[in-house]
């Protein structure tokens, strides 16, 4: 069995609280603050990991569908979004193709007949991804209110 | 998630950076450092600088500008902010003309870093604090070094100014100084030193303030706000990682509905608690601090920024927002308008609204992500993490822009 990086992860912030933080120079704040970020950091990162493949989809998935909906053109996208053997790497490139055509045609549509119901898609489309993006990084101490932000299981379920 | 490997941003050729600036028309100061940002992008990360290194630097440089003995000494370093680098220090000196008796006054060098969060000019930072000089408190500035002649990056030294950004009772533990919390004591006091330098800034005969790095927009236009969207644009389009159909939308109605310029004001361009400091014990302002995003404007985007969400909190009472740890909003507006004698307009308000959250959206995941994945700051762990604030400023650009345009449609202006 190859090294489970989540056991790595937890070995890794355990040690630096552990056996580097009691060992930093008193004397140098920026260390401890770097230190006490670089651990939380590492924690949101194992506890994100798992679902770093199935929020790709679902950023694909809701991009193919704006696409769609303005007349941006989906391309090879629903073919990468459908394959079990698209990679996360894959996935987030048909995503970052996807949101450029996307802006091009808001672009294209701008102070014509079109632009308004073009704008209103936009609007609708954008807020499942940033929900998404806000669960995700809830633990992060931003949110003024976590719990109003629903877990992201049930999102990505969704 | 940075998982593509092409990205034209992270090395950009020539090509690449003329036809942004072709594209985007900004202020030529601006265009100089974004110019210079975008050339050095493909070059070294961030080096750590050492505390020796930096002594060395500052007796070379002060050296070359003081005749008389001088001693730097008790270098440490600063923290607070996801900025720029700072050192605290000691120098003894006999002053800028070496005729006071000797004494040892308390400075500051701010130095960026190879890239940070806000790409900005240490000499415009140092132009403005200058000229604000006896219209309301500022650390007085000593020298600039904006072409990193002698420091490693481009750095600024000024006076340190005792104070604190939030007091020790406040427990909101953010990793900057959002949502301040001044208690029932200072709470007054810093609320009518707050509103009173802001009216003097805001208020200001710009025309006699010695700016040579800032364009003067002209009343009677929308150009200035023009060019402010320009300059946010063109960094969107240096540093993003990818495009976002929200923040093109959001882009496009900011060009189309910018408002006419009634008056023009010394915008702060960071204008919020955490950003002034306060002597503790009575709540009296020592300091107005960070500058580097000052520019000639509406005041309209100050107003709008420090009464953004960000930094409000619940008062003591668990019902009432204090918008800036300080008033509800209509308070807030009224206390603005009796000190500065200068109209609020709703429609303008609505404008800066969508515009200071765009521009907050950019700093925290396209430039705060950038600099982080070239290596290029002291810092990169604290722009990582804020990137994850991302979702909520575009959630309150979401809301914004929603708002503006169904007042559009409604038939209202912007």
């Amino acid at each position: 069995m190859i090294p489970e990086i989540d056991v790595q992860l937890a070995a890794v912030i355990k040690a630096l609280g552990d056996n580097v933080a009691p060992a930093l120079d008193p004397a140098n704040p920026m260390a401890a603050e770097q230190l006490h970020l670089a651990m939380a950091t590492l924690a949101i990162v194992r506890q994100r990991l798992p679902d770093l493949h199935a929020n790709l989809r679902c950023d694909l998935a809701e991009a193919i569908a704006l696409a769609g909906r303005i007349g941006a053109g989906t391309g090879a996208a629903e073919a990468v979004l459908t394959s079990p053997e698209s990679s996360a790497q894959r996935l987030e490139s048909e995503v970052r193709a996807l949101k450029e055509a996307i802006t091009a045609r808001i672009d294209a549509v701008r102070g014509t007949a079109d632009e308004a119901r073009v704008a209103r898609a936009v609007m609708e489309a954008a807020q499942a991804p940033i929900l998404r993006w806000r669960s995700w990084a809830s633990g992060m101490g931003f949110e003024p209110d976590p719990a109003a932000v629903p877990p992201l299981a049930d999102l990505l379920a969704g | 998630m940075g998982l593509s490997a092409a990205d034209p941003r992270q090395n950009p050729d020539a090509a690449f950076i003329a036809e942004l600036r072709t594209r985007f028309r900004v202020e030529p100061e601006i265009d100089r450092v974004l110019t210079r940002k975008m050339a050095q992008r493909g070059g070294a990360p961030y080096r750590p600088v050492t505390l020796d290194e930096l002594a060395q630097a500052l007796s070379r440089f002060l050296a070359g500008r003081l005749d008389q003995p001088f001693e730097v000494r008790d270098l440490r370093w600063m923290t607070g902010g996801s900025s720029k680098l700072q050192v605290a220090f000691a120098l003894d000196w006999r002053g800028l003309d070496g005729t006071a008796a000797p004494h040892s006054t308390p400075m500051v060098l701010r130095m960026s870093p190879a890239e940070s969060i806000v790409e900005t000019s240490r000499r415009r930072e140092f132009e403005v604090i200058r000229a604000l000089s006896g219209l309301i408190p500022v650390p007085q500035v000593f020298w600039e070094d904006e072409d990193a002649e002698v420091f490693p990056y481009p750095a600024m030294i000024s006076e340190l100014v005792p104070g604190v950004a939030k007091p020790s009772t406040d427990t909101s533990g953010q990793v900057t100084g959002l949502g301040i919390n001044y208690g029932l004591r200072l709470r007054p006091a810093v609320t009518q030193q707050f509103m009173g330098g802001l009216a003097r800034l805001h208020t200001a005969n710009v025309a006699a303030l010695d700016l040579p790095s800032f364009e003067v927009p002209r009343t009677g236009t929308n150009e200035g706000i023009l060019r402010q969207v320009a300059m946010w644009r063109r960094i969107w389009d240096e540093d993003r990682g990818e495009d976002e159909p929200l923040m093109r939308l959001a882009a496009n109605w900011l060009e189309d509905n910018a408002p006419v310029l009634d008056h023009v004001s010394v915008i702060h361009g960071d204008c919020r608690s955490g950003n002034f400091l306060i002597d503790e014990s009575d709540g009296r302002i020592t300091a107005w601090l960070d500058w580097e995003l000052a520019v000639l404007g509406d005041r309209h985007q100050d107003i709008t920024w420090a009464t953004g969400l960000a930094y409000s909190h619940m008062a003591e009472d668990g019902e009432t927002l204090l918008v800036n740890g300080m008033l509800p909003l209509d308070q807030f507006y009224a206390a603005y308008e009796d000190a500065t004698g200068l109209a609020i307009d709703q429609a303008r308000i609505r404008y800066y609204r969508v515009y200071n959250a765009w521009a907050a959206t950019i700093v925290c995941i396209a430039t705060a992500y950038r600099a982080a994945r070239g290596g290029k700051s002291h810092q990169d762990v604290v722009l990582t993490w804020l990137n994850g604030i991302g979702g909520l400023l575009l959630t309150q650009l979401h809301h914004a822009l929603g708002e503006a345009m169904a007042d559009a449609l409604a038939g209202g202006r912007p």
